[in-house]
């Protein structure tokens, strides 16, 4: 299944850690937001229930009695490895997990093995998933969300929210919003998204949320070109005053000389006809004048 | 979070990978003569940043008469924006040839990036760029298979085959048990006796995995002043960075790209942050001494003059984030500044409300756009 095909208002979602405090928090939230949760996992919790969704204690047992497809993982960062493996492992086709601090080593375990499965890995450090008044899977704040023509992709959740508020505020909304994550090792970077946002007919312009480190700006650049992607594309680039050698807050946003710098990140995404901004203002500003002339 | 090289070759050391005989300096600090390596030396500026050879931070030293002066020079460098905390002394080792070697974990495809070229010594990209090999090849991130991938492209260097074949072992063990992110060498000294050892060593550890590697978190416990950020999120449990001394906002702020995206904005127009931080409002727990700190941190920096609280939250109630806000203000040991605060997010409302009643020099906006006018306004006329 494609993520198309899983963004969908009635995929059943399935919750590991669902006896948490943030993740009963969280269950809450999203099933407001329409999300078709089905089931819970908890390890020994068998038999309990969360606001009337039965827990499980493995992937197993809760993909048997609910046929969830899709998992959202509120686990604490050390054991998210062993529980994404125990997801991928019962057939989940979408794993989403909003956990900060998972070891680099540890994603790129769960990244190759989501990758043999076929499956679609989005996070760690992700606010998640969503498309307004369909489906929510994570944390994205209810004041930042508004259906509308704008694919949104972010590695920060914070800049995210402030940019989504923004638009909602200008009149405008998200046709999809996929937070990838800050971290070097992610289960989906910018540039595989383009096929989504490509083929989506919902999105109209797309907006990359980026920041200084890593090179996924620079890939996002890249795909535009190779793939003519014909939607115009937007993109802000957080990190322009930070100094090189200190990691800011996230994993990712590390720079070395010029790799993953400001600089290296707006020449490629100008080169690629990107149109890069500098404030959260100048950005929706260049989106209104980019719908206004389509 | 990239180590120092002194760090790095002593815990590659315990991996059995060679380097010369050296030894670390603080700056200013005594020494007996009989610590020291056999000389001649190479003393070299210790600081976590590449560059440091064309930032003059290596010179060579042939008596000890003229360690203390050309220690003191290099202590006097700032290097990459880092000032020089101290310095490696190591002796100077004659060499047949150079050669670079690295691992790194590859971001897109997981696997283990194995890099080998007989040029060494040098900037490797623009070396390749010009012609010098350069063998690659990828593995999995599992001893033997670094090893069986690695040992072609280490067979292309000049040097005993043995020791190559142990230099490459001893990576592949050290790269996996401290979770690197990358770990370079460059040069690979090769010694006439085809002998190797480490000529300098970038080491680049993944901060995720401190919690579960103990050696790491002992080091920068005991090293505040080498590793100030990740000594300061072992204990606080937040990201909390000095980006300019010399500014004049204080910062309290969470999320990491939105912080990094109001530093950015207050440069634009004009305005020194003086930090980055990501104060994590859902670890404050109802209890306000993380504020309490960075509020007394941003009061006692010495060109602060008005401190910007920005927190969009998701889920974090505002209004106990507020009166956490009042109480740390209320405990500050330093001359409080005045306060701006943008509030977004739940109960922002009510938290307005305990910010206006609380008698603090505080004022309060919904929107950002709004809130940096403020600080723009009120450095402006602070400063007539």
């Amino acid at each position: 299944m494609n993520l198309s095909e899983l963004l969908c208002a009635d995929t059943p979602v399935m919750v590991q850690g669902a006896t948490g405090h943030a993740a009963r928090r969280h269950m809450a939230l999203m099933r407001r937001h329409g999300t078709n949760i089905v089931a819970g996992v908890s390890p020994g919790r068998a038999g309990e229930a969360v606001d009337g969704i039965d827990i499980h204690s493995t992937c197993a047992a809760a993909r048997a009695a609910s046929a969830a497809v899709i998992a959202i993982q509120f686990v604490p960062a050390r054991q998210v490895a062993e529980a994404a493996r125990e997801a991928l492992e019962s057939g989940i086709k979408l794993l989403v997990t909003v956990t900060e601090g998972v070891p680099v080593h540890d994603s790129a375990r769960i990244m190759r093995f989501a990758r043999e499965r076929g499956a679609i890995w989005i996070g760690p450090s992700t606010p998640g998933v969503t498309i307004p008044g369909v489906i929510k899977l994570g944390f994205m704040p209810d004041v930042s969300l508004n259906p509308g023509p704008i694919g949104v992709m972010s590695k920060s959740g914070t800049l995210a929210y402030e940019v989504c508020h923004r638009l909602v505020r200008a009149g405008l909304g998200q046709s999809t919003w996929i937070g990838v994550g800050g971290d070097p090792v992610k289960g989906t970077r910018f540039s595989e998204l383009l096929d989504y946002f490509g083929a989506d007919p919902r999105t109209k312009s797309v907006v990359a949320i980026g920041e200084i480190g890593g090179m996924e700006e620079e890939e996002l650049a890249q795909a535009i070109e190779d793939k003519r992607f014909g939607k115009p594309c937007h993109c802000l680039v957080a990190g322009a005053s930070a100094p090189a050698g200190k990691t800011l807050g996230h994993a990712g946003a590390l720079v070395h000389g010029h790799h993953g710098s400001f600089d290296a990140k707006v020449d490629a995404l100008s080169q690629a006809g990107v149109s890069v901004q500098h404030t959260v203002d100048e950005l929706i500003a260049d989106i209104q004048t980019s719908l206004a002339t389509a | 979070m990239l180590l120092l090289e002194h760090d790095a070759k002593t815990l590659l050391g315990h991996y059995g990978l060679p380097a010369p005989s050296g030894i670390y300096l603080k700056a200013g600090q005594n020494y007996s003569k009989r610590t020291l390596p056999p000389g001649p030396w190479m003393v070299k500026a210790q600081t976590a940043t590449g560059g440091r050879g064309n930032a003059g931070g290596i010179r060579t030293c042939e008596q000890t008469e003229t360690l203390d002066p050309v220690r003191r020079d290099l202590e006097g460098l700032t290097i990459g924006n880092l000032p020089v905390h101290g310095c490696r002394v190591e002796s100077r080792v004659e060499f047949e040839h150079e050669g670079y070697v690295s691992l790194s974990l590859n971001t897109v495809t997981g696997l283990v990036d194995i890099l080998v070229s007989p040029v060494g010594g040098v900037q490797i990209e623009s070396a390749v760029a010009d012609g010098a090999p350069l063998h690659r090849a990828s593995a999995l991130p599992e001893r033997a298979a670094i090893i069986a991938a690695g040992t072609p492209l280490i067979d292309t260097l000049e040097g005993d085959p043995q020791a190559l074949h142990k230099v490459l072992e001893d990576l592949a063990a050290a790269f996996l048990d401290l979770e690197a992110i990358l770990l370079e060498i460059n040069p690979l000294f090769i010694l006439p006796d085809g002998g190797c050892l480490l000529g300098d060593a970038k080491l680049v550890l993944d901060g995720n995995a401190f919690s579960r590697q103990p050696q790491i978190e002992s080091l920068i416990e005991d090293r505040s002043v080498d590793y100030p950020e990740a000594h300061l999120k072992q204990h606080h449990g937040f990201d909390f960075i000095v980006t300019d001394p010399n500014g004049a906002v204080g910062l309290l702020t969470t999320g990491a790209g939105l912080s990094m995206m109001l530093c950015d904005e207050l440069k634009t127009r004009g305005l020194q942050p003086y930090n980055f931080c990501d104060i994590r409002t859902g670890g404050l727990r109802d209890d306000p001494q993380r504020l309490v700190d960075v509020l007394n941190w941003l009061c006692c920096a010495s060109h602060t003059r008005v401190i910007l609280v920005n927190i969009f939250a998701g889920i974090t109630d505002l209004a106990v984030f507020a009166a956490l806000l009042v109480r740390a203000l209320d405990e500050l040991s330093a001359p409080v500044l005045p306060v701006i605060a943008r509030l977004t997010g739940p109960n922002a409302a009510r938290a307005t409300r305990i910010l206006d009643s609380s008698q603090l020099d505080i004022t309060v906006y919904p929107d950002l756009g709004p809130a940096l006018d403020a600080v723009d306004q009120l450095l402006a006329t602070s400063s007539l």
